[in-house]
């Protein structure tokens, strides 16, 4: 745990590019094979709502990218965690969210951090 | 050994004032003997094109430019440039294109690293 790198999603996906850039970062940091902590918080707790639809709309899914995170290269080094109390002032249920995603509260998200070495917010 | 400060830099240069605290940490950094590393990624690959005309604000060529003469290393996301069309004639003497790889790898051996988002 000492070398691993913490991303830190802030922003709901679409509206700004953070989320997408996030995801493309996942992928790259789980490739330099660092063990890989994504937290989403604030209002980059929408990213983990499965079923993202957006072809139509011109812009990669990216629910569907990070479905296929776990199964890429690295991803055996990757956890993927959910700021509880940011679900929860959104109202957003916890059993809607992609499998692997894990909901933790303050304390647990505070502890994640403090044990990463590098931490990169998006 | 010197210690290692690295940014990773994400916005366009005249937008917002991280290319500013950009510039200060290195400069500041660089006095403390850091050896500072700066990578620029998304709308970031911006700052480290030609023929800026900025004035009245810290103009990033000019001024990144100076830095990397003085020992700033500057790497630039290549898929970045790629998708915002940017070639390699358009980009600035010493900032070089660089990868993902790269980038994380600069994090890992980093004593401290910086994240400068909008």
């Amino acid at each position: 745990m000492a070398d691993a790198i913490c991303l830190i999603i802030r922003k709901a996906p679409y509206g700004k590019i953070h989320a997408a850039e996030a995801v493309r970062h996942v992928n790259g940091a789980m490739a330099s094979g660092l063990e890989t902590r994504v937290i989403l918080m604030g209002d980059g707790v929408y990213l983990a709502r499965g079923n993202q639809e957006t072809a139509k709309a011109g812009w990669t899914s990216l629910s569907g990218t990070l479905s296929q995170v776990p199964e890429a290269k690295g991803g055996e080094n990757a956890r993927f965690y959910v700021h509880q109390e940011s679900l929860a002032d959104r109202g957003l249920d916890p059993h809607g969210l992609m499998e692997a995603f894990q909901v933790i509260p303050d304390q647990d998200m505070a502890r994640l951090v403090a044990g990463c070495k590098k931490v990169l917010l998006f | 050994m010197a210690k290692t400060l690295s940014m990773i830099l994400w916005t366009a240069p005249y937008g917002c004032q991280n290319t500013s605290t950009a510039l200060k940490l290195a400069r500041a950094a660089a006095q403390k003997g850091y050896s500072v590393r700066l990578f620029a990624s998304g709308d970031g690959v911006h700052n480290f094109t030609n023929g800026q005309k900025a004035s009245g604000i810290p103009n990033a060529e000019k001024e990144f430019s100076e830095l990397m003469q003085s020992g700033l290393k500057v790497e630039l996301c290549g898929t970045c440039l790629n998708f915002r069309g940017v070639m390699s004639e358009d980009i600035v003497v010493g900032a070089e294109r660089s990868t993902m790889k790269n980038l994380f790898s600069m994090v890992k051996e980093s004593d401290v690293c910086i994240t400068l988002w909008a």
